[in-house]
């Protein structure tokens, strides 16, 4: 064995001085650099993970948001659309109101100028009627006064008539 | 007035007809002197219609007040001939009746034969 060792030139003591020597190196490095190096990977580790579960959390938030920003919108837009519909819908009541006011106003004109019309007209007719009455009773006096012995003769006639008739 | 004309006239008639013939002038006197201290004179004219109203209807008359046109004797003549002799007709002339006559009996009954009447009816 030893033989062997020295035929490789592997002196069994270096070996088990640098075999002890790796175990302080190891044991160091284990201890002084290994350890911390493991800890400070793991921290950094926790904090990415929680940095992307962070992440996740925000983008499922901003999801959430993102939906109920559309709900929102909807909602808006069909209340929008409820509120357009009604003042569309109140507008041609109103404008159809307006028009029927319009109408019946227009109507109610039309009728009081018709009797405004016919009262002249009744009016005119009345002054008519009176002037040529009193024209045809002027004529008719002239008439008389032009010969009046014709007329007198005929009503004093009557005249004695009634009287005699009922012996008054 | 200070006495109704008829109020006149029948005290006027009463007295009258309580005195003979002879008072009669005294009496027609002593009634204008009472007019005249009343300060009715002007209105002897109406008492005297009054007073011959009485004194007709005493006869058994009537008192006819007939308006004519205008004046015209053959017609007065027809309308009087028309009245018995004990009424009494007073006619007066009213040129507004046109033609034909309008006829007043004791100031109550009146009868319109007037072509104003005519006029009137015609067109009313």
């Amino acid at each position: 064995m030893s033989e062997l060792l020295s035929q490789l030139g592997i002196d069994f003591s270096l070996l088990i001085s640098q075999g002890v020597n790796f175990f302080i190196v190891l044991a160091v490095l284990t201890f002084f650099v290994y350890r911390p190096l493991v800890k400070i990977m793991n921290e950094r580790k926790a904090r990415i993970d929680f940095g992307l579960k962070g992440a996740d959390e925000a983008e499922r938030k901003l999801l959430e948001v993102d939906v109920l920003k559309q709900e929102k919108i909807r909602e808006g837009e069909k209340s929008a659309f409820e509120i357009i519909k009604s003042a569309e819908n109140k507008a041609i009541a109103r404008g159809d109101e307006i028009i029927k006011s319009a109408e019946d106003k227009a109507e109610d004109l039309l009728k009081k100028a018709k009797e405004v019309e016919d009262q002249k007209r009744m009016e005119a007719f009345s002054k008519l009627s009176e002037e040529s009455k009193s024209l045809i009773r002027g004529a008719l006096a002239k008439m008389v006064k032009l010969s009046p012995d014709n007329f007198d003769e005929a009503l004093i006639k009557e005249a004695i008539q009634e009287i005699k008739a009922h012996k008054i | 007035m200070k006495y109704p004309a008829s109020l006149y006239a029948r005290a006027f008639t009463d007295v009258l007809a309580s005195t003979h013939d002879g008072e009669h002038k005294s009496v027609v006197r002593k009634f204008a002197e009472i007019l005249a201290k009343n300060g009715d004179l002007e209105h002897s004219e109406k008492i005297l219609k009054e007073v011959m109203k009485i004194l007709v209807k005493k006869e058994g008359g009537r008192f006819v007040e007939i308006e004519i046109a205008r004046k015209n004797f053959a017609v007065e003549d027809k309308l009087i001939s028309a009245f018995s002799k004990k009424d009494y007709v007073e006619i007066s002339v009213k040129k507004e009746l046109l033609a034909g006559s309008r006829i007043l009996i004791n100031s109550e009954k009146e009868l319109d034969f007037s072509f104003q009447k005519k006029l009137r009816q015609l067109f009313s």
